[in-house]
């Protein structure tokens, strides 16, 4: 009995360059880890948004320690008299540089905190760099508000019915493209609303019918039967189109198991994990894939960001996620190899947290945070912002870290310099009344580079 | 030294809202509880069209158009219910001779007051589950007291309880249409329930009090209702709305979702210069300045939360004169005097906007998108018949029962009236241009199998914590608009095999392969015991084709697939096979076989094309 459960390698042709289609014959898995070194068939840049949901204490990201500025002072024996991270010492903050604030010309040296270790080596090699103040610029500390603004791309505006990467796919001219978009999670990121194609899935793993043994392939070629109906057949609908994409997406997605670059230690047993393989794989494939969007959730920490135990910001909760997010992308990046050479990885988050601590050893919702911005063409190693500084009369609302940089002007910067977008799509892109920065900060790197893997392994630092 | 299960748990130190803090330790929940499915609605969509991959999308005329009990029953019903005495395919058609008089009669029938106050299965069951469901039956201060104020208050239980009840009700209650205008206004009046505060402590005086006790009704009431709600005031943020620092949220909304729509906005104009509606004298729409003094027509609307000068603490509506803003206001082309008697103002403001002829057309179209097609006439364009329905809306707009006569109307024709001739509605002859919304697909599944829905004190959770991937979990709509009702919004891949899972997971009677099962049962001997003896391939699967479909399949290709699922098919390989092969499609079955098939084969009926139109 003949049957075809998989897309033919024709139909998932259809559309990509002659080059690549005259590999047509070739099993499907053959396309898959092809030329890592080339830009897909349809040329492209990747952008990966990492999405901090709850709003992440970024002064405890990258702390303040020390600088001709108070800053250091105002953080330790103000701010954050028992969530400080230290100086000096074994566990001391990891060295980045410093910036300086253009109204008192005092400067600020800044650190990472040191459950970012495994990530201190990127940043000195400059594949990492990292954007302090900055945020939206919206007068909201509700977190669904402010994710959802971040999202559309549109401040204060809820009734945008599309996301920013889907507006940035939308105006980029890339041409047919299987799988241009993915949310590695259960729903598709509201940044991403808008873009029929896109695929939203945990793991490709994710991408089964839920049936089991000898009924599964039979089911799937029914499904395969009455959706894929051919162009030309009278019957075929918008609906068959729509059944044969998510067959496709199964077929090519849905391969099993993954195995990372050998080596490569993703943190074990977490879905932040899992979600960073998924997109991997989905960039290792080239079939398209040019922006994509994790979830890493648990930084809402209004009490017990760290127990009065965990002396010296170690340990503790906190500590715990920031190390798992920091393994999970260094891992990534291992994982991307030569891929990092045109993949721009961001790191966001919805908002920062009050500077001041609270009574319960936790902080509240608050207004500037920090962004980390990774890949083989960015140009990292060194602190980017504007600095206003933390002491009373320099804070937003007297309490919160100011916002000097419009997360927009960020992603403006890499849509254009990285992302293979143009100048004049921003503002379709961020609408609104949006005003794109006339000068960049100079965060891409040209010509870009591409990540070798060195099996040196960075262990975060032991924990006391 | 870990704390493994990370800040959520740790919540209840102090009485703040554990549900919003476990949505956002849970970074996948929260993007799917914001934007699957997500913020689609071309009506607010304010960038181009959405880049398809697909680039030829073949026309919908390609749909056969299916018996007329078939559009009814899965348009003003959630699907036909196989042996139901009045939402089955046969129970329709045992309504009159043709056509005209089944629909004329089912329509009639499911707007009557009588019928729908009988009590029927779904009150049985849910009768049965009382114990499962303790905040159904409370009132609104009894609400409050139990799952608002009290020391840590199981804040999202009424819209658990909620939850299942909407899903009993639409898989047993008679009142179908009902039921598909409560699910309508629902996501009219859209709110975001999981919210651990007011919106899900007081989501049965919501769903009861506001939704259910207007849905067929009277619009003007039923905004007013939405206008007090603590789930309202609180979700759009009007409970805090006071005098000169009035807060704007509550009033766009209304003016932008609720009543004109966004197709009556005129944006950021001078009002002087909006001309007036010859009919009924208003402005022809409304511009920010409408919005602004709106809402200080609303400043004082808020709670009874024992705060802020609050008499009580009960979380009833309360009108607080202080926080009122006291001075003369501007709406719509009409001068609203200064110092007007409690929610003076307000009502006026509602009033005006219940009677606007725009009004009238945006909730039309939205009736027409929801129970008809995706063709309803754009704003502006000249429609006869859509015109006179909305006209009737609008000249209905104090009659208790308005909503019922313009469902009369915009289902079954205008009738002829002072000279002017009938016009027929669209109705029965609109088909293929809309899938099932996941309400739809979960609800109609249910139904064509007969399955039982067994409450336990889980309330479903493990159906609902893999039927939310879907993307339409119950009140879960993050942004004030609503699910989007058109059905690009619905076919992205997430979406589709989504709901092909969820099929199959309904007929494997679990949602994950092994355990956690889902309440819902599917008797397979029930399912044998309703085939009359057909015992071959072919016979059982026209069988389960008619029953579930009501119709033949689009395409002699399709029954071969359904054929197949229990003839079995030998690959070479035993463990892609499904032996024996009953290679003669009129074979005898063995019962065994039968029985091992039968729902893997229904599961397929479910995922066919055929099963998503509605």
């Amino acid at each position: 009995m003949p049957f075809n459960t998989k897309v033919t390698r024709r139909s998932f042709m259809m559309g990509c360059s002659a080059a690549i289609a005259a590999l047509a014959g070739s099993r499907i898995t053959h396309l898959a880890f092809a030329s890592p070194n080339a830009p897909d068939a349809t040329g492209g840049e990747i952008v990966v948004v990492v999405f901090l949901r709850g709003g992440i204490d970024g002064i405890n990201v990258v702390v303040p320690i020390g600088g001709s500025s108070n800053d250091r002072y105002h953080y330790e024996a103000e701010l954050r008299k028992n969530l400080r991270i230290p100086a000096s010492g074994q566990y001391k903050a990891l060295p980045l540089g410093s910036l300086t604030n253009p109204a008192t010309g005092k400067t600020t040296d800044f650190g990472f905190n040191p459950a970012l270790a495994p990530l201190h080596g990127l940043y000195q090699s400059g594949y990492l760099g990292v954007v302090h103040a900055t945020g939206l610029t919206s007068n909201n500390r509700s977190h669904f508000d402010s994710m959802q603004f971040m999202e559309t791309g549109t401040p204060d505006v809820k009734t945008t019915g599309s996301g920013w990467l889907a507006r940035h796919l939308n105006t980029l001219n890339m041409g047919v493209v299987q799988f241009p978009a993915l949310s590695a999670g259960s729903g598709l990121a509201m940044s991403l609303a808008g873009r029929q194609d896109a695929i939203a899935l945990t793991s490709p793993g994710s991408l089964n019918l839920y049936t089991w043994g000898d009924y599964a392939n039979l089911q799937k070629q029914a499904l395969r039967d009455m959706y894929g109906l051919a162009a030309d057949d009278p019957v075929r609908t918008w609906i068959h189109q729509a059944g044969e994409n998510a067959l496709n997406a199964l077929d090519i997605v849905g391969t099993g198991e993954y195995s990372p670059t050998p080596g490569v230690a993703y943190p074990p047993y977490n879905s932040f994990s899992e979600s960073l393989k998924t997109v991997a794989q989905m960039i290792k494939m080239d079939v398209g894939l040019r922006a994509a969007t994790v979830d890493l959730g648990g930084w809402d920490t209004h009490e017990s960001q760290q127990s009065p135990w965990d002396k010296d910001g170690v340990g503790g909760y906190f500590y715990d996620q920031l190390s798992l997010l920091a393994r999970g992308l260094l891992a990534f990046f291992q994982d991307l190899g030569s891929y990092t050479r045109r993949t721009t990885i961001v790191v966001m988050s919805e908002f920062g947290r009050t500077l001041k601590e609270n009574a319960n050893y936790g902080t509240d919702h608050g207004h500037g945070n920090v962004m980390l911005v990774m890949g083989g063409g960015i140009n990292g190693g060194k602190l980017y912002g504007t600095w206003p500084g933390i002491a009373g009369d320099q804070l937003f609302d007297g309490r919160d870290l100011k916002i000097t940089t419009d997360y927009r002007h960020v992603l403006s910067e890499l849509l254009v310099t990285r992302l293979g977008n143009r100048q004049e799509n921003l503002t379709t892109i961020f609408p609104n009344g949006y005003a794109p920065p006339t000068q960049w900060m100079g965060i891409a790197r040209e010509p870009a580079r591409s990540y070798t893997f060195s099996a040196t392994y960075l262990p975060a630092i032991a924990k006391p | 030294m870990t704390i493994p299960t990370g800040v959520a748990e740790r919540e209840s130190i102090g009485p703040t809202l554990p549900s919003r803090r476990d949505i956002l330790k849970l970074g996948a929940a929260i993007s799917g509880a914001l934007a699957v499915g997500g913020l689609r609605d071309s009506a607010y969509a304010d960038d181009e069209a959405p880049v398809s991959f697909n680039t030829s999308r073949a026309d919908e005329a390609n749909v056969a158009l299916p018996p007329l009990a078939i559009i009814a029953l899965n348009r003003l019903a959630w699907g036909p219910k196989p042996g139901d005495p009045f939402t089955s395919v046969e129970a329709f058609n045992a309504l009159g001779a043709d056509d005209a008089s089944r629909l004329t009669a089912y329509v009639d029938q499911q707007l009557d007051p009588a019928f729908l106050a009988s009590p029927d299965d779904s009150d049985v069951r849910i009768a049965a589950a009382a114990t499962h469901l303790p905040s159904l039956n409370l009132t609104l201060p009894q609400l409050w007291d139990a799952y608002f104020k009290a020391q840590n208050a199981d804040r999202s239980r009424p819209v658990r309880d909620v939850r299942v009840a909407t899903l009993l009700r639409a898989v047993y209650s008679r009142r179908q249409l009902f039921e598909v205008m409560v699910d309508f206004w629902h996501n009219h009046f859209s709110i975001f329930a999981w919210d651990g505060a007011y919106a899900s402590a007081t989501w049965v005086h919501y769903d009861r009090d506001v939704i259910r006790a207007h849905a067929l009704g009277n619009f003007r009431a039923m905004l007013e209702a939405v206008a007090k709600s603590p789930a309202m005031l609180y979700y759009l943020d009007n409970y805090i709305s006071q005098g000169a620092y009035f807060n704007e949220n509550w009033a766009r909304e209304l003016m932008e979702l609720h009543t004109l729509g966004a197709e009556n906005y005129l944006g950021t104009a001078d009002p002087t210069t909006v001309p007036n509606d010859p009919v009924s004298g208003l402005h022809i729409g409304y511009v920010d300045n409408d919005v602004y003094d709106a809402a200080r027509c609303f400043t004082g609307w808020r709670v009874n939360n024992g705060q802020s000068g609050a008499p009580g603490n009960d979380g009833t509506f309360y009108y607080h004169n202080p926080w009122h803003d006291r001075a003369n206001k501007f709406v719509l082309g009409v001068y609203i005097p200064a110092d007007q008697g409690p929610e003076v103002d307000g009502k006026q403001v509602l009033d005006m906007l219940a009677r606007h002829p725009g009004t009238g057309r945006y909730i039309v179209r939205k009736l027409w998108r929801r129970l008809i097609g995706d063709n309803a006439p754009e704003p502006g364009a000249a429609d006869p018949f859509f015109d006179a329905v909305a006209k009737t809306f609008t000249d209905n707009w104090q009659n208790p029962d308005q909503i019922r006569l313009v469902l009369r109307q915009l289902l079954l024709g205008v009738p002829a009236a002072g000279g002017n001739p009938a016009i027929p509605s669209p109705f029965a002859a609109t088909w293929g241009q809309k899938i099932k919304r996941p309400h739809e697909a979960l609800y109609s599944a249910l139904r064509a199998v007969n399955a039982n829905i067994i409450v336990d004190a889980g309330g479903l959770g493990s159906l609902w914590s893999g039927y939310d991937a879907i993307g339409q979990q119950h009140f879960g709509r993050r942004p004030p608009d609503g699910y989007p009702d058109v059905r690009d919004a619905w076919t992205n891949t997430t979406s589709m095999l989504y709901r092909w899972r969820l099929f199959n997971s309904l007929m494997e009677g679990s949602y994950y392969s092994t355990s956690s099962n889902t309440g819902v049962q599917v008797d397979n001997n029930a399912l044998i015991s309703t085939m009359g003896g057909a015992n071959t391939p072919n016979s059982i699967a026209d069988f389960w084709i008619n029953r579930l479909l009501g119709r033949p399949m689009d395409d002699p290709a399709h029954r071969a697939e359904v054929v197949r699922m229990m003839q079995g098919w030998d690959t070479g390989n035993n463990a892609n096979s499904v032996k024996p092969v009953y290679v003669d499609p009129n074979a005898v079955m063995a019962a065994t076989d039968i029985s091992n098939r039968l729902r893997r084969m229904i599961a397929v009926i479910l995922m066919s094309p055929e099963f998503q139109w509605r």
